[in-house]
């Protein structure tokens, strides 16, 4: 069974799925890397605030928005 | 707006506060670095936008097809995850750029550096410590786009503050001499 499954793995269909699991365990670090921008920015605001804060912080939650759509929806990628 | 959003010499910025703005202190001057020192970030920028599309014409050139290996939902992901990764690259630097600056108040001269996402170092000197202004434009880009260093000899607990990279560094240089002299004068 552990030399089918290992086999497997290198297959076409086992390699697109290994490569999906990495892609998608990338896409969670970045989820994580744009909360941390969530919160960069918010500090930056504080230290200079400007006329422009709310374009900054508005961006900021799009990409973090972005970044959870798509780990979520990798996710469903894999599973379907 | 857009003038805000875009400009590496801001004078008497509207609606813009600091931390630590005394009342009754008013903001003269905002400098960040030149323009010319975004160029390779932003040629990166391109390069990254470009990469994707660059890639799949080479594939159509030598004939090759990753369809077998690559499906197309982890197509999408992968080219997604990548425009993503370059927006928030685009974000990040430009950040870096925007709060990154040297600050000139009635008062004092505030240096805001941000060293990447979590490190913030502020320091501030007051006008009257000011000693010396000198700048230095070097080297072929700094003499093409006319920025350059200016330091900023201080008597205060930080004795030296450098303004890197801004434009105009003369102009800079004179706007500290006016301010410094009329602290002078003043007094």
């Amino acid at each position: 069974m552990n030399n089918g499954f290992a086999a497997s793995l290198f297959s076409p269909y086992g390699f697109s799925l290994l490569m999906s699991l990495l892609i998608w365990f990338l896409q969670f670090l970045y989820m994580v890397f744009a909360f941390i921008v969530v919160r960069q920015v918010h500090l930056l605001n504080r230290t200079m605030r400007t006329e422009v804060a709310f374009v900054f912080t508005f961006f900021s939650y799009l990409h973090l928005l972005l970044a959870v759509i798509l780990v979520i929806l990798s996710f469903l990628i894999i599973l379907f | 707006m857009t003038s805000t959003l875009l400009a590496s010499v801001v004078k008497r910025p509207r609606k813009t506060f600091f931390q630590g703005e005394d009342t009754g202190e008013e903001i003269l001057y905002i400098f960040r670095k030149s323009h010319a020192t975004n160029i390779p970030w932003l040629l990166t920028v391109v390069l990254l936008i470009l990469s994707p599309i660059m890639f799949n014409i080479v594939f159509g050139l030598l004939n090759m097809s990753i369809r077998g290996i690559i499906t197309p939902g982890l197509l999408i992901s992968i080219n997604a995850f990548w425009y993503l990764f370059t927006f928030g690259f685009f974000f990040e630097r430009f950040l870096n750029w925007f709060f990154n600056v040297y600050i000139i108040t009635n008062k004092r001269i505030v240096d805001i550096d941000f060293h990447h996402m979590l490190y913030k170092r502020v320091s501030d000197a007051p006008l009257r410590n000011i000693q010396d202004i000198t700048y230095d434009i070097q080297g072929v880009a700094e003499s093409l786009f006319n920025y350059g260093d200016v330091h900023i000899q201080t008597a205060a607990e930080k004795s030296q503050f450098d303004f890197d990279k801004v434009p105009n560094p003369a102009k800079v240089q004179d706007i500290l001499s006016d301010l410094v002299k009329g602290i002078g004068d003043d007094e």
